[in-house]
């Protein structure tokens, strides 16, 4: 890919709804995110291997821009038994409803399905992040106030049998 | 006690919406219009009350919902997010420019004479958004809270013309109405850009913690992107705990 396709990928990109996209081409990919300001990553693409597909990296359905989709699960930790609620956009986490307010779950709470479990924010949406199945919260992974990217894991949960 | 808000009675349903409008509800009072918006549910569904008992802000904070004064109203939307609080912002914005002069402030403020005089607050909650527009009408300045004096202003402060509420409430839902079609029908981008460029700040400085940052941009889903003296920073939020408001650089602030 030359400069000038990038360029005027970059200037689409920008100017869509999109997150993140990602393309390969003649054996080279480019992979253009907003979770960060403008960052680009350009990398050999790994060869296909007998037996296996094309590397691909375990991504989630990708929401257009400031999309509140359901929190996803990431793939569990075999080792710990933990799964994590991850944030549904980029935005700022923030614990409780309000500054001085009881957060809405702390570690060692048992939460439900459908249970708020903090709140996203970008540009005054705030949206209610809910537990996709009931869980206990082992450790909460943000301080609040701090910038959470799209996917990024905000709880270690494990699951309730 | 707060008075059914009779005013409305003849504008609602809205006549020219697609929609917004599937189902109204009027209260004299609620608790807040965006939370029985997210309760209801419905595409479209249309909330309004006289008063807010808990009407809010970012963050919990109480939005003054003065009886009798203002229009406080939410729209749920079914699906999508995406977008919500700009079409909500540039809804507020056309339905009161054939009023008085305002300045949008980034994210989505309105602003005439330096003065908060509406603001929109979107939630999402499951599988409903709802666009909350709160416009301070009919207030003059003991109206408000001793806090808020100085601070925030209503459209008849401003012109000193009575306004029809009614009228208002009208235009603000046929705005609405008009920015989510256009939402619906893949404008995402126009959209960001007209609320971009209505919020007025690329390139300006402005005091950032406690360094000067310069706006370099708007990104694409509307956070600011500063340089400041310590390399490129991004804002989503106009304040949080480690984020302190912006404050006043010549005539930019936020």
């Amino acid at each position: 890919m030359d400069i000038e396709r990038l360029q005027e990928l970059i200037r689409v990109f920008e100017n869509s709804s999109l997150w993140e996209i990602e393309i390969e081409e003649s054996g080279r990919r480019v992979c253009l995110k907003k979770g960060q300001p403008a960052s680009v990553n350009t990398s050999p693409a790994p060869a296909p291997s007998a037996g296996h597909p094309a590397a691909v990296q375990p991504h989630h359905a990708q929401p257009a821009s400031g999309e509140a989709a359901p929190e996803t699960a990431a793939p569990e930790d075999a080792s710990e038994g933990l799964t994590t609620i991850d944030s549904p956009m980029v935005g700022v986490f923030y614990a409780s409803p309000a500054p001085g307010e009881p957060p809405y779950v702390k570690p060692g709470d048992t939460v439900s399905e459908s249970e708020t479990v903090c709140i996203v924010e970008a540009m005054k949406l705030m949206n209610e992040v809910t537990a996709k199945f009931g869980c206990v919260i082992e450790k909460v992974l943000v301080e609040s106030g701090e910038p959470v990217e799209y996917g990024q894991p905000m709880f270690a949960v494990r699951p309730l049998e | 006690m707060s008075e059914y808000p009779q005013w409305a009675a003849g504008v609602l349903p809205p006549s020219n919406t697609r929609i917004v409008g599937g189902k109204v509800l009027v209260y004299a009072s609620v608790d807040s219009t965006n939370n029985t918006a997210l309760r209801v549910g419905g595409d479209g569904t249309i909330v309004l009350a006289e008063t807010q008992t808990a009407g809010r802000g970012r963050l919990g904070r109480a939005w003054h919902s003065a009886a009798g004064r203002g229009v406080w109203v939410s729209v749920a939307f079914e699906g999508s997010s995406v977008g919500l609080p700009f079409a909500g912002a540039l809804a507020v914005r056309d339905a009161l420019a054939p009023l008085l002069p305002t300045r949008m402030k980034w994210p989505n403020d309105i602003l005439a004479d330096g003065r908060k005089v509406a603001g929109v607050l979107v939630e999402h909650r499951g599988e409903v958004s709802a666009v909350g527009m709160g416009v301070n009408v009919t207030h003059q300045d003991t109206d408000f809270p001793p806090e808020l004096r100085g601070s925030a202003t209503s459209v008849e402060m401003v012109t000193g013309q009575p306004c029809d509420r009614g009228v208002l409430l009208a235009d603000l839902l046929e705005q609405l109405d008009r920015r989510v079609t256009a939402l619906r029908n893949g404008e995402y981008a126009a959209i960001r850009e007209e609320w971009a460029d209505a919020c007025d700040i690329v390139g300006r400085r402005v005091r950032y913690r406690e360094t000067v940052a310069t706006v370099q941009a708007i990104d694409g889903i509307g956070a600011l992107v500063l340089a400041t003296p310590e390399g490129s920073e991004r804002l989503m939020v106009s304040e949080s705990r480690d984020i302190q408001p912006l404050r006043e650089i010549g005539e930019c602030s936020l």
